[in-house]
C-alpha cells in the first residue's frame, strides 16, 4: 500500500516537474526571442560616435585580478589599454601569484611603486604596493600587489583604489570586445525612472580562435568536444536564458568574466563576500536585496552582445573542477540568501526568480538522478511501460536539441558571428551529441558539487589550469 | 590523444551508462497487466446476461465488469490488440452485433472507440447503450460467469490488476470531471456545428479521448523535428541570402552614388539621372538611395547642403520618411524621424515637436537631438515644453551633435528652473564646461535641491567656476551632505579657499575619514603656501600620519 502510494507521488511529481520545466523554458525561450529582436533593433540604431569622444562619459575602472598569469598577462592588459572609450582606467591586481607575474609587468610597462593611502571601506587582505607607470602612455594603468586572498578579495581591493564611479569585474586572460565599455555603460546612462546597479553580457568561447596581442582576429568554433559542447550551453544560457530574466528584472547572476558594477552601491553592500566561490551570483543577489532595504527602485540589466570572449576548459579535469565550483557557488548563493526564497517583499527576486533557481536551477540534477534511480529500479522489476518510456525518452532528447538548435539560430540571426557554413554545421552536429555525452558529465559533475557542499563541506576553489589562447599562424 | 585517467567517478558514470544503455537494447520483458478483452454491451443498469446471450446466440462467456457510471459486459481474453481486433469483427459477424470493440485492461492505454449505437433492450425498454470511454478507468469484477480456462485467465489478472487509477489527468481532475467535459464538448458540437464539420469534430474528440496521452508527446516529437529541419533550412537560406542580399546592395549602391555623383556636380541633368536610376521603386532601393545620400550628406559640403535635400524631395524619398515617421513601429518611426532631421529638415519640424516627449525612450531621445540638429538658434528651448526625462546618454548625444555642427552656444542659466532633473543637470554641466560666471546667483539657489546628483553639479560648479562667494554656502551644507559631495566640497576649498578654511580643513584630518583626509590634506597643501605650512606642521602630530599623506597627494598620478 505504502510503496503504491509513494511510486504514485513520485512519479507524479516527476511529470509535474517535467512539465513544469519544459514549459519555464519554453517560456524563457519565447522572451528572450522578443528582448534579442528589440535588442537588435536597437543596436541598428543607436550611436556610440558621441560617447567616444565626450568629455562626460562616466569614469570606469576595470579591475582584472590576477594569479599566476605569466604567460598571458602582458599580452592581455595590452589588449586592455585598447579599448575604445575616452575615460577609463585599468587595475590588474596581483593576487599573491607564486611566479613572476608582477615583476614581467613592472618591467614591460616601466612600473614603479608609488606611496599609496588605501581606504579600507571594504574588507580584504593586506595590500602590500601600488604601482603606476612612470611613462605617460601608461597613465591609466594601476597594478596592485597583495596578499592572496581569492578572486572576491582581490576585486574588493581593486574596488578600493578605483576612481571611476562603475568598475567592471573581469578575468585577466578573457578578450573583451573594444566596444564592450560603450556598450556597457550605455543602460547606466539611460535608464531615469530606475538605477541600474549591474550590468552583464555575453560570454564566448574563444578557443580555437585566433588571437593576437590580445585582440581576436579570427573567430571559430572549437576544435574539442568540450569546448564545442560548452559553446553550445553559453548560446542557451545567455541568449535564451539570461536575456529573459533581464527582461522580466529577475536576473540574480552576472559572470564574474564580465560585468560592470555601480562602485558606490557595491561598497554600501560591503563588496564581494570572499567567503564563497559563487562571489559573482552573491554579489548581485545582496545588491538586489540592498536596494530592496532601501526602497529604491533599481534595476539589473543586460547586454546580449558578445562583449567578452574566454578560454573554456578542454579537459575533463578542469572542466569538472568549474561545473564543480559553480555548483556549489550556487547553492551558497542561494543559503545564504534564503530568506528571499518566496518572499514577496522582494518581489519577482523573491517569488520566482529565486525559486527558479532552487527547484530549476539547484535541485534539477538532483531530482533528474532520482528519476533515472527509479526507473532502473522499477526496469530491474519488470513493470515499466516501455512504450511511454521511448516516448518519453525520444521527447526529451529532441526537445533539448530543438532547444539549442534555436540558441544557434538566435546566436546566427543576431551576430552572425560564425560565418563559416561548416562551423554552423559543426555546431548543430554537436547539439545533436551532446545530450547523449555532455550532459550526463555536467549531471555527474553538478551532483558531485552537491555532494561536495553538503557532505564535504568543500569550499575553496580548486585549480584552473589555464593554457592561453592559440597563438596566431604566421 | 591524451589517456584518460579513470577515476572513480568516472568509472560509475561510464557504468551507469552502460548499463541504460543495455536496458534500452535488450528491454527486459514487462509482467505488467496487458489483456484485451470484447465488450459486447454496456448499461447505465445491469442486464441479464443469459437473455442478452440467448438473443444474440453468444456462446462465449460473458463476464461483467462494473465501472463508475456503467455495467460493461466483455468477452474473451487476447493478449494482442490485434487478435481481439480481429475477433471482435468475426464476432460482429456471426452475432450481428454492431459496435462492439476491444478493450484493454491495463490502465493508461486508450483504444478507439467506435461509434455510438443505441441497442433497445425490447424487454426492458431501455436504451442499452454501447458506451465509449477512455479506458483507464478501475474495473471491479460483480460478476464471475467463468466457463473456460482462458476466462479463469483473464479473471486472474483482471483481479491482479492495480486497482487504482493512475492516470494523473484523471486523478487530478476526477474521472466524473472529465467524462462531463467531454459529454460537454460533444453536446456543443451537436447544437453548433454543421453535420458535415460534426463528424470530424467529434472524431477528433473521440481521439483525444481514446489514444492514450502517448501519442500527444509524439505529436510533439515531431513537432520538434519539424522545427529542427526548419531550422536548418532556415540557417542555411539566411546565409545565402544574406550574401545575396549583400551583394545586391553593393552593386546597386555603386550605381547610385555614380549616378548621383554626376548629377551633383552637374555632369548629367536630372532627367539623365532618373533614366540612370534603376528599380527605385523598390523599398530595399530606396533604402540604398537613402543611405547614399546619408553618406554624401556626411562627405559633401557647402553647395551640397541645399542640393542633397533637393534630389530627397525629386525621388519621393520625403514621402517614405514621413510614413516612416507615422509607422506606430518605435524602430521606423525613428528612421523617419532621422531621414526628415537630415536630409529634408523642412519637413522634420512638426514631426520632431510631436515626438519630443515621446512615452518611448528610443523616439524620445532621437527627437531630442533631432530638435537641436533643426534649431541652430536655439537648440535647447525643446526643454521649455519638456515633460519626458532627458537621459544622461541623450545629454551625452545633445553635446556631441552641438559641437559637432558649432551651433552656438545657449544661456542655460535659462533652463535652470526646468521641472526635469536632468535638464538643470545638464545644464549645470553645460555652465562648468562653457565657464558661464554670470550664472552664478542661480547656481547658489539650487544648492538646495533635494537632488544629490543637482547640489554635486553646484558645489563642482562652485569649484570650476571659483566662485568665491559659495564658499560660505558649501561650508554650511558640508555637515548633512553625502560623502561624494563633502568630497567635492573640500576639492572647492583648494582653489576658493583662504585662511579662515585652515581650521575647517584641519577638523576633517582629525576626523579620521580616509577618504575626506586625504583631500583635505590636498586643497592645504596646494591651496597656498601658507596652507601647506600648516599642514607640515600637523607632522608633529604622528597619530595623523601627515608624510605619509603628503607622498601620496604630491604624486600626480594619484
Amino acid at each position: 500500500m505504502f510503496v503504491e502510494i509513494f511510486r504514485t507521488v513520485f512519479e507524479d511529481f516527476i511529470l509535474i516537474y517535467a512539465i513544469s520545466i519544459f514549459s519555464l523554458y519554453l517560456w524563457l525561450a519565447i522572451v528572450s526571442a522578443i528582448e534579442l529582436r528589440r535588442n537588435i533593433y536597437e543596436g541598428k540604431i543607436t550611436k556610440y560616435d558621441a560617447i567616444i569622444s565626450s568629455p562626460f562619459a562616466p569614469m570606469i575602472t576595470v579591475v582584472a585580478p590576477a594569479y599566476n598569469e605569466t604567460i598571458t598577462i602582458i599580452e592581455n592588459i595590452k589588449a586592455l589599454q585598447s579599448l575604445y572609450y575616452p575615460n577609463y582606467e585599468i587595475v590588474v591586481v596581483n593576487d599573491g601569484s607564486k611566479d613572476d607575474t608582477l615583476e614581467k609587468t613592472i618591467k614591460a610597462f616601466d612600473l614603479e611603486k608609488l606611496p599609496f593611502v588605501i581606504d579600507y571601506k571594504i574588507p580584504c587582505k593586506e595590500i602590500i604596493g601600488v604601482y603606476k607607470s612612470k611613462k605617460k602612455a601608461y597613465n591609466n594603468l594601476t597594478i596592485i600587489d597583495k596578499l592572496n586572498g581569492g578572486k572576491a578579495d582581490a576585486l574588493n581591493s581593486g574596488i578600493l583604489i578605483a576612481k571611476g564611479d562603475y568598475f567592471i569585474s573581469i578575468d585577466v586572460d578573457s578578450i573583451i570586445d573594444p566596444y564592450a565599455l560603450q556598450k556597457l555603460i550605455k543602460p547606466f546612462s539611460e535608464e531615469t525612472d530606475r538605477k541600474v546597479i549591474a550590468t552583464g553580457g555575453v560570454i564566448r568561447i574563444a578557443n580555437s580562435c585566433k588571437i593576437e596581442d590580445g585582440q581576436l582576429i579570427e573567430i571559430n568554433v572549437p576544435d574539442k568536444f568540450l569546448p564545442l559542447c560548452q559553446v553550445i550551453e553559453y548560446n542557451r544560457a545567455f541568449l535564451m536564458g539570461r536575456l529573459a530574466w533581464s527582461r522580466l528584472d529577475g536576473l540574480l547572476l552576472i559572470s564574474g568574466a564580465l560585468g560592470m558594477f555601480d562602485k558606490e552601491i557595491v561598497i554600501a553592500c560591503g563588496g564581494y563576500y570572499t567567503k564563497t566561490v559563487g562571489e559573482d551570483m552573491e554579489l548581485v543577489v545582496r545588491m538586489r536585496k540592498y536596494m530592496v532595504k532601501k526602497k529604491l527602485k533599481y534595476k539589473v540589466a543586460y547586454i546580449p552582445d558578445p562583449l567578452c570572449w574566454t578560454e573554456a576548459p578542454s579537459s575533463l579535469k578542469v572542466l569538472g573542477s568549474q561545473r564543480n565550483r559553480w555548483t556549489r557557488g550556487t547553492i551558497d548563493t542561494l543559503f545564504l540568501h534564503w530568506n528571499i526564497f518566496f518572499n514577496p517583499k522582494y518581489g519577482f527576486m523573491g517569488m520566482v526568480s529565486h525559486p527558479f533557481w532552487v527547484f530549476f536551477e539547484w535541485l534539477a540534477p538532483i531530482i533528474e538522478i532520482l528519476g533515472i534511480l527509479y526507473f532502473i529500479a522499477i526496469a530491474i522489476l519488470g513493470e515499466p511501460n516501455w512504450p511511454f518510456f521511448y516516448v518519453m525518452l525520444f521527447f526529451v532528447y529532441f526537445f533539448s536539441i530543438t532547444f539549442s538548435t534555436y540558441a544557434i539560430l538566435f546566436d546566427h540571426l543576431a551576430y552572425h558571428r560564425y560565418k563559416k557554413k561548416r562551423m554552423i554545421f559543426k555546431l548543430i552536429m554537436t547539439a545533436w551529441i551532446e545530450p547523449i555525452f555532455f550532459h550526463p558529465l555536467v549531471l555527474y559533475w553538478a551532483l558531485r558539487g552537491n555532494f561536495d557542499y553538503f557532505i564535504r563541506r568543500k569550499k575553496a576553489w580548486g585549480n584552473m589550469t589555464r593554457v592561453g589562447f592559440a597563438k596566431p599562424n604566421i | 590523444m591524451k589517456a584518460v585517467k579513470f577515476t572513480t567517478g568516472k568509472l560509475i558514470t561510464y557504468i551507469l551508462c552502460l548499463i541504460c544503455a543495455i536496458d534500452l537494447a535488450f528491454p527486459i520483458e514487462s509482467h505488467g497487466i496487458q489483456h484485451f478483452v470484447i465488450q459486447v454491451a454496456a448499461s447505465k443498469t445491469p442486464i441479464d446476461i443469459q437473455q442478452f446471450s440467448k438473443r444474440y446466440k453468444i456462446t462465449d462467456s460473458i463476464i461483467e465488469l462494473k465501472t463508475a457510471d456503467r455495467y460493461r459486459y466483455v468477452i474473451g481474453n487476447f493478449e494482442t490488440l490485434r487478435a481481439a481486433d480481429q475477433f471482435a469483427r468475426q464476432f460482429a459477424i456471426r452475432t450481428g452485433i454492431s459496435g462492439i470493440f476491444p478493450r484493454k485492461l491495463d490502465e493508461n492505454l486508450e483504444i478507439a472507440v467506435s461509434e455510438q449505437k443505441k441497442y433497445p433492450d425490447k424487454q426492458s425498454q431501455k436504451p442499452l447503450v454501447i458506451a465509449r470511454t477512455i479506458d483507464s478507468i478501475p474495473l471491479k469484477i460483480e460478476n464471475t460467469k467463468i466457463n473456460n480456462q482462458n476466462i479463469n485467465n483473464g479473471k486472474k489478472e483482471l483481479k491482479n490488476q492495480r486497482n487504482k487509477n493512475t492516470n494523473f489527468i484523471f486523478r487530478f481532475l476526477g474521472t466524473n470531471n472529465v467524462y462531463e467535459f467531454k459529454n460537454d464538448l460533444i453536446v456543443y458540437g451537436n447544437k453548433h456545428f454543421s453535420l458535415y464539420f460534426r463528424k470530424f469534430y467529434i472524431r477528433i474528440i473521440e481521439k483525444t479521448y481514446s489514444y492514450p496521452i502517448i501519442a500527444l508527446f509524439i505529436l510533439l516529437i515531431f513537432f520538434f523535428i519539424f522545427n529542427v529541419i526548419l531550422i536548418l533550412l532556415i540557417l542555411y537560406f539566411t546565409n545565402y541570402y544574406k550574401n545575396k542580399r549583400d551583394r545586391y546592395i553593393r552593386i546597386y549602391r555603386n550605381l547610385y552614388e555614380e549616378v548621383l555623383r554626376s548629377y551633383l556636380f552637374d555632369e548629367i541633368d536630372w532627367k539623365k539621372t532618373t533614366l540612370k536610376l534603376k528599380k527605385i521603386r523598390k523599398p530595399l532601393n530606396r533604402k540604398i538611395l537613402i543611405s547614399v545620400l546619408f553618406n554624401f550628406q556626411d562627405n559633401l559640403r557647402g553647395e551640397m547642403d541645399n542640393r542633397i535635400p533637393e534630389i530627397f524631395v525629386k525621388l519621393e524619398l520625403n514621402k517614405d520618411a514621413r510614413n516612416k515617421a507615422k509607422s506606430s513601429f518605435y524602430y521606423n518611426q525613428i528612421e523617419g524621424m532621422r531621414e526628415l532631421t537630415n536630409l529634408y529638415p523642412q519637413g522634420a519640424f512638426a514631426v520632431v515637436k510631436h515626438f519630443i516627449n515621446a512615452p518611448n525612450d528610443l523616439v524620445r531621445a532621437d527627437a531630442q537631438t533631432s530638435y537641436i540638429r533643426l534649431h541652430p538658434d536655439k537648440p535647447f528651448d525643446f526643454f521649455k515644453t519638456l515633460t519626458s526625462p532627458f537621459t544622461r546618454w541623450t545629454q551625452i548625444t545633445a553635446f556631441y551633435l552641438f559641437r559637432l555642427h558649432e551651433l552656438q552656444v545657449p544661456s542655460f542659466v535659462d533652463y535652470l528652473h526646468s521641472e526635469q532633473t536632468n535638464v538643470r543637470n545638464f545644464c549645470l554641466r553645460m555652465i562648468i564646461y562653457f565657464q558661464q560666471l554670470e550664472n552664478a546667483t542661480e547656481i547658489f539657489k539650487l544648492l538646495k535641491s533635494p537632488v544629490e546628483t543637482t547640489r554635486f553639479l553646484c558645489i563642482k560648479a562652485i569649484n570650476e567656476l571659483w566662485l568665491f562667494d559659495g564658499k560660505e554656502l558649501i561650508k554650511n551644507i558640508y555637515p548633512e551632505e553625502t560623502e561624494k559631495n563633502k568630497l567635492e566640497i573640500i576639492k572647492a576649498l583648494k582653489n576658493i579657499g583662504n585662511a579662515d578654511d585652515f581650521d575647517f580643513l584641519e577638523s576633517i584630518i582629525f576626523s579620521g575619514f580616509v577618504t575626506l583626509k586625504i583631500e583635505a590634506c590636498r586643497s592645504l597643501y596646494f591651496m597656498n603656501d601658507e596652507s601647506r605650512e600648516r599642514l607640515i606642521q600637523l607632522r608633529q602630530n604622528a597619530e595623523l600620519e601627515i608624510d605619509k599623506y603628503i607622498d601620496h597627494i604630491t604624486d600626480s598620478r594619484n
